[in-house]
C-alpha cells in the first residue's frame, strides 16, 4: 500500500467516524442521558451519564456531575446492580449533601437504595438561602444545614484567617435544618458588613463519625438612606472680639461729650448772667467716667458677650442637629436588614 | 391746674394709648437741681431749688419714633434780696426720631408756669433740635448730647425773645428693666431791649432719674 493510499484511508475514517463524546456539551449529554433513563434504555444512559462524571471531562460543572451521579445511581438500581447504585448515590451525597430523590420521579426501589447510601455516608452541608434579609436579633440567619444522619452540629463564625470566633452556636439535627443563629455576635452586637467564614463540624450520634464544611459569605445591610451630618461653617460665626480701636473710640466719645457739657455754659449760656457751672462739671465728670470705664473694660476684655453667647448657641445647635441626624441614622441602622450572600465559587 | 391733674394728663397722653397698643413703655421719676437766673434791669435775680418729675416714653413702630411726656414741678428759692421765691410747674410733650445710629432729631412743646407772691407767668414754646448718642458697654451705658432752638416762644406779659436756645447732655445706665439717668440742661432766652433794658433768662438743671421699663 502506497503512502498516498494510506493517507486517503486514514482521512476517510476520520471524516466518517462519529464525533468524540467528550467534544459534546456536558449539559446536552446529561439531558440525553436522563431521557434515555426515562425511556429505560439504561445501558445507553449509563454510557452518556458516565461521560459526564468522567474526571477527564473538565468542562462538566459540579452540578452536572452531581445530577449525573444521581441518575447513574438510579439507573444501576433499575439494572439491579445494587452496590454500584449505592456507590454513585454516596458519591453524590459527598458532593452535595442536600441532594434527595423526588418520590414523583424515582421509584421506591431507587429511593430505598438512596436511603441505604445516606445511612452509610455521613456528611454535613450548608448553603445560604435566597431571601430579602432579616433584622438581626429578631430572626434567623438565612442559612440551611443538612446532615445525612442524626448528628450534633457545631458552627463558628469567624473573620477569614482569624482563629477567634465571633459567634458560635450548636444544635442537634437530622436531615435539613435551619440555623439557630440570630445574626448577632457573642456580645449581642451586629456583625459589621464584610466577609466571614462559617466553619461547621457535625458528629454523628450513632457512630461518632464526623464531617466538616466551611462556607464563606458576605454580610451586608439593607437600610433606609442615611442622612449626612452637617458640616459646621466657621463663616456663620459672629466676631467674638472687638478690634482694639473700639476702646479708644469709646473713650474719645466719652471725653468729647464731657467736653460738650463743659462747653455748654460758655457757649450756650449768656456771659452777663454768669450762670453756674457746677451742673456742667458734674455732668462732664459722669460722662467722662463712662467713657473711661468703657475704655478700661474693653481693654481688659475685648470679648463681645452677646456674640459669644450667640456663637455658643449656634455651635450647640449644630451639635444638636448632628446628634439628631446620628440618632435618626442609628434608628435606621438598627432596623437594617441583614443580607447574607455566599461568596461566588464557594462550595462545600 | 393741680399737680395731680397734670400727672393724669401725662398718663392719659402717653401711657394709656401705648399700653392699649401693646407698645413698649418706660416710666420714670426724677429729681432736678435747678438754678434760674434773670436780669431785667434790676440786677441779677438768682433763685435755685429742687424740682420733682414724672415722665414716660414709648416707641412706635413708625420710623422708631420715640414719644415722651413729662411733668416737673418744684420751688425755686430766692438767693438774693432782689429775687423772690417762686413755684414752677412744667409739662413737656416731645418726640425723637433717629436718622442714624448716632444722630436723632427732636421736636416738642413745653408749657411752663412760674408763680410767685407777686405774679404768675406762663411760658409756652415749641422746640426743634438735634442730638448725638453713643452706646457703650453692650448698650448698658448710653451717652447723648443735643442742641435745640425754640423758634416760637410765648411768654405772658413779655414780648417774644429774639434768641431762645437750649443744650443738654445725658447719661443713662441700664441693668435689666431699670435705668438710672443723669441729665444736664441749659436754656437761654434773650429778649429784645425795651426802654434800653434787655431781659435775659437762663435755667440750668441737673436731673437725676430712675426709670422702669414696664414692657
Amino acid at each position: 500500500m502506497s503512502l498516498v493510499r494510506i493517507a486517503v484511508v486514514v482521512t476517510s475514517v476520520a471524516l466518517l467516524a462519529r464525533p468524540v463524546p467528550a467534544q459534546r456539551a456536558p449539559a446536552e449529554v446529561l439531558s440525553r442521558g436522563v431521557i434515555l433513563y426515562e425511556e429505560l434504555q439504561l445501558e445507553r444512559a449509563v454510557v452518556l451519564l458516565r461521560e459526564v462524571t468522567s474526571p477527564s471531562n473538565t468542562s462538566a460543572t459540579m452540578t452536572e456531575r452531581v445530577q449525573a451521579m444521581k441518575y447513574l445511581g438510579a439507573t444501576f438500581s433499575l439494572l439491579g446492580q445494587r452496590d454500584s447504585a449505592i456507590a454513585y448515590f454516596r458519591r453524590m451525597l459527598e458532593r452535595d449533601p442536600f441532594m434527595d430523590l423526588d418520590p414523583a420521579v424515582f421509584t421506591t426501589q431507587e429511593r430505598e437504595l438512596f436511603t441505604v447510601a445516606r445511612r452509610r455516608t455521613f456528611v454535613v452541608g450548608v448553603k445560604t438561602l435566597s431571601d430579602s434579609g432579616f433584622v438581626p436579633g429578631q430572626g434567623r440567619v438565612a442559612l440551611q444545614f443538612v446532615t445525612t444522619q442524626h448528628a450534633r452540629v457545631n458552627a463558628a463564625v469567624r473573620r477569614p484567617g482569624v482563629t477567634e470566633p465571633l459567634a458560635t452556636f450548636r444544635w442537634t439535627a437530622e436531615g435539613a435544618s435551619v440555623s439557630p443563629w440570630d445574626g448577632l455576635d457573642q456580645n449581642g452586637a451586629r456583625l459589621p458588613a464584610g466577609r466571614y467564614q462559617l466553619d461547621v463540624t457535625a458528629t454523628a450520634t450513632a457512630d461518632s463519625a464526623s464531617d466538616t464544611v466551611s462556607l464563606r459569605f458576605d454580610v451586608a445591610y439593607d437600610h433606609e438612606l442615611l442622612e449626612d451630618t452637617l458640616v459646621f461653617d466657621p463663616r456663620s460665626l459672629l466676631p467674638e472680639r472687638r478690634p482694639p480701636s473700639i476702646a479708644r473710640s469709646q473713650l474719645a466719645a466719652g471725653l468729647a461729650l464731657a467736653s460738650f457739657a463743659i462747653a455748654v455754659p460758655t457757649v450756650i449760656g449768656h456771659g452777663n448772667l454768669d450762670g453756674t457751672r457746677k451742673h456742667a462739671v458734674v455732668m462732664a465728670g459722669v460722662t467722662a467716667s463712662g467713657g473711661i470705664a468703657s475704655f478700661l473694660m474693653l481693654r481688659r476684655g475685648s470679648g463681645i458677650p452677646a456674640n459669644i453667647l450667640e456663637n455658643a448657641r449656634r455651635r450647640e445647635e449644630h451639635v444638636r442637629q448632628n446628634r439628631e441626624i446620628k440618632e435618626r441614622n442609628a434608628v435606621r441602622l438598627a432596623a437594617a436588614r441583614m443580607v447574607i450572600t455566599a461568596t461566588i465559587g464557594e462550595s462545600r | 391746674m393741680t399737680m395731680r391733674a397734670w400727672a393724669a394728663l401725662v398718663g392719659a397722653l402717653l401711657c394709656v394709648p401705648a399700653l392699649r397698643a401693646q407698645l413698649p413703655v418706660t416710666t420714670g421719676v426724677s429729681v432736678s437741681l435747678a438754678e434760674h437766673r434773670v436780669t431785667a434791669g434790676a440786677g441779677l435775680e438768682r433763685s435755685s431749688g429742687t424740682m420733682f418729675g414724672l415722665w414716660a416714653t414709648t416707641t412706635v413702630p413708625w420710623q422708631s419714633l420715640e414719644a415722651r411726656a413729662s411733668l416737673r414741678g418744684g420751688s425755686l428759692g430766692a438767693n438774693e434780696r432782689s429775687a423772690s421765691d417762686r413755684d414752677v410747674g412744667e409739662v413737656t410733650l416731645g418726640a425723637s426720631i433717629p436718622v442714624s445710629d448716632w444722630i436723632g432729631l427732636d421736636a416738642g412743646i413745653v408749657v411752663r408756669r412760674y408763680e410767685s407772691a407777686l405774679a404768675a407767668q406762663r411760658w409756652v414754646w415749641g422746640e426743634v433740635g438735634i442730638h448725638g448718642r453713643r452706646s457703650m458697654l453692650e448698650d448698658a451705658l448710653k451717652l447723648s448730647a443735643g442742641l435745640s432752638i425754640m423758634p416760637w416762644v410765648s411768654v405772658s406779659g413779655v414780648s417774644r425773645p429774639d434768641l431762645a436756645v437750649a443744650a443738654h447732655s445725658a447719661v443713662g445706665y441700664s441693668a435689666g428693666r431699670l435705668t438710672a439717668t443723669i441729665r444736664y440742661g441749659l436754656e437761654r432766652f434773650d429778649f429784645p431791649a425795651r426802654n434800653g433794658v434787655r431781659r435775659l433768662e437762663e435755667l440750668s438743671s441737673l436731673e437725676l432719674g430712675v426709670a422702669w421699663k414696664i414692657r
